[in-house]
């Protein structure tokens, strides 16, 4: 009985070892090429269960998705000479599983990175070649890589790969250019600043001046009023005092002299010298009746 | 009459056999065990019914690993040897077992980030270093698994090199002040167009710049072009303050100057009128008795003349031919006057006519 049960599990494993080695699943995310004694015997495989002859078969099966290889801190010059490090990836993809399989000669995957690397790198190192620092930097994805992608794009589609995208990911500038670009940065930011106190200046300027202007001019304006009308007043008191004394100039003359030596003459301390002579004095030397 | 009568079987419905004790299906199952004990060497079947119970019982266990539970907000993605056959959503389901069909979920629902700080050329070319956020959703679990190796890693791939194309055509002021969303909106739309390009089932949902700075070696210049903003609204307003200040005052000035001067003319006039109307009426009388006011008027003002001062007469016209010694130096040194004129000063101060003495200007004419 014992040795039933070890036949039955014998002729269960046997079976599935034949299953095991007479399929194979290929991904979703995959393809296959099948391999006979180093003859390509099959590459166009749907996802799914697969079938080939088993111990006879070899099944080498690649990444249907997108692929990346990454270029981290590869250093270029620009056509001025400056240091560039620059970080870039390739996307790609196997599009063709035979050409491929041939190609890297057994489908390794590093190896077809090294050639696509190859391809692009070179690319890359020519458009940096030919552009100044300014121009990479504003260059999109199209114009620097635009010019190389077509040429690598055929020549890698022999090789059963599909260059997806080639893109810049991080350029930053070494060590002495760094230093330039800051210093550059740097007065940008100091004539930003400059230009925004002159023009504080300026405007303060125009302010005060515009309102000193405002304030002599009003005080100008005052000034002349105020002249005009001293002038009214003297004008209409000289007219006044013109109607009153016409009526008898000659009495106003008289009137006006004793008003004048009352107030400029005959002051405490004043000391006058007189003669007897005058008219106030004509009865001070003889009572008669002056004879005129 | 009932159809199920014990005497006559033959109208039995259930079947032609109806056997006792055991049912037809007993039956069956020893049919199909003997047939299985044939299989694998004949021989009585006592021994090895256990063991097929335990294939049943492990075929049943097998069967049962197929139901699976995709959490809401979830994608199950079903694969049949690595074939992808069907994408369910949420909730409870069953598959074939492994390994003929297996089951990735996928979260399609939740939003999730990366956030990474990265140093960016600008147009100039001058450097900014940015700290950028990213939000996305996986919109296609199927793309997610089988279109793009590594998603995640291609996302900030993309990203990093979508902003450094977007910074790249702006300018360092864009960045700093107004740009950044239209940045963070421009790198968004370039990201989502390169995914949809690899097909990774990848939806941005949004680039937020959560931070610009500008090199540590710049920082101080830059944060003085700032200060500088501050300066400039500074000194306008003070300007402005100054120009408030003096405009009130000067315009004070002007009303007090132009109210002087009407001051000035009222007080002429009103005095003209004052002194003409006096005039006016001295002219009646004088005119009714001429010689005798006039007589009067001069005595009066001499009289007030000479009653104050010190006074000294000389007869001129005596003839006798002495030598008259006046020494006019003592009669001012008695009255503590040194500078040895006889001046008559301006009767401002002692003036008994008042609105003569205020009156500077008649002075002057007179």
């Amino acid at each position: 009985m014992g040795s039933r049960v070890l036949g039955i599990l014998v002729v269960v494993l046997a079976v599935i070892v034949l299953i095991a080695s007479s399929t194979f699943v290929v991904g979703e995310q995959e393809m296959a090429v099948r391999v006979r004694l180093s003859q390509i015997k099959g590459a166009d495989f749907k996802p799914g269960l697969q079938f080939k002859i088993p111990f006879m078969d070899r099944v080498v099966k690649f990444d249907r998705r997108v692929l990346t290889r990454k270029f981290d801190g590869e250093q270029f010059l620009t056509n001025e000479s400056q240091g560039l490090t620059i970080d870039y990836y390739i996307k790609w993809r196997i599009l063709d599983a035979e050409q491929f399989y041939q190609a890297t000669s057994g489908g390794d995957e590093g190896r077809a990175e090294m050639l696509v690397g190859e391809t692009i790198q070179d690319g890359i190192k020519n458009a940096v070649a030919g552009r100044t620092l300014a121009e990479i930097v504003i260059s999109d994805r199209q114009e620097l890589t635009g010019e190389f992608m077509k040429n690598a794009t055929e020549r890698l589609l022999k090789l059963g790969i599909q260059l997806v995208d080639v893109r810049v990911q991080r350029i930053d500038l070494q060590e002495e250019v760094a230093t330039s670009v800051y210093e550059s940065m740097k007065r940008t930011f100091e004539g930003i600043a400059r230009t925004r106190r002159g023009e504080g200046d300026r405007e303060s300027q125009i302010v005060k001046a515009e309102a000193e202007r405002k304030k002599v001019e009003l005080i100008a304006r005052a000034l002349a009023d105020a002249q005009r009308i001293r002038g009214e007043g003297d004008a209409t008191a000289a007219a006044i005092h013109a109607a009153a004394y016409n009526r008898n100039p000659e009495f106003y003359a008289f009137y006006r002299s004793l008003q004048a030596y009352k107030n400029s003459l005959g002051k405490e301390g004043d000391v006058m010298v007189v003669s007897p002579d005058s008219d106030f004095f004509r009865y001070f030397k003889s009572p008669a009746p002056a004879g005129r | 009459m009932a159809w199920n009568q014990p005497g006559n079987s033959n109208n039995n419905p259930w079947g032609k056999k109806p056997a006792p004790g055991g049912g037809d299906f007993d039956q069956a199952f020893k049919d199909w065990q003997k047939r299985i004990e044939s299989l694998f060497g004949g021989g009585s079947g006592r021994s090895s019914t256990p063991l097929l119970v335990l294939i049943i019982v492990a075929v049943l266990i097998w069967m049962l690993t197929g139901f699976y539970q995709v959490q809401p907000g979830n994608q199950g993605v079903v694969q049949r040897f690595g074939k992808h056959v069907e994408t369910v959503g949420d909730g409870w389901g069953w598959r074939l077992p492994w390994p003929i069909e297996t089951v990735a979920k996928v979260d399609v629902a939740g939003v999730k980030s990366i956030a990474y700080k990265s140093r960016v050329l600008t147009a100039e070319p001058n450097m900014v270093e940015l700290q950028v956020a990213v939000q996305y959703r996986i919109t296609r679990a199927e793309d997610y698994l089988f279109k793009v190796r590594e998603p995640i890693a291609t996302l900030g791939e993309v990203s990093e090199s979508a902003i450094r194309e977007v910074v790249g055509r702006n300018d360092q002021q864009a960045i700093l002040e107004a740009g950044r969303i239209k940045i963070a909106e421009d790198t968004r739309l370039i990201m989502q167009r390169t995914l949809d390009q690899y097909g990774a089932g990848i939806e941005v949902r949004s680039v937020n710049i959560t931070d610009v700075q500008v090199p540590e070696a710049v920082q101080q210049a830059q944060r003085d072009s700032v200060k500088a903003k501050a300066d400039r609204e500074r000194m306008i307003k003070e300007a402005q303050a100054y120009a408030n200040g003096i405009i009130p005052v000067a315009e004070g000035n002007a009303a007090r100057a132009v109210q002087e001067a009407e001051a000035y003319k009222s007080q002429v006039v009103s005095m003209a009128t004052g002194d003409a109307s006096r005039f006016s009426q001295l002219v009646g009388a004088y005119e009714k008795a001429p010689n005798v006011t006039r007589e009067r008027m001069y005595i009066d003002t001499v009289e007030g003349v000479l009653k104050s001062s010190r006074k000294v007469i000389i007869d001129s016209k005596g003839g006798n031919g002495n030598m008259l010694y006046l020494p006019l130096d003592k009669l001012l040194d008695r009255r503590g006057d040194s500078d040895g004129t006889v001046t008559v000063r301006p009767p401002v101060n002692a003036d008994p006519d008042p609105s003569i003495a205020a009156d500077p200007r008649q002075r002057v004419e007179r």
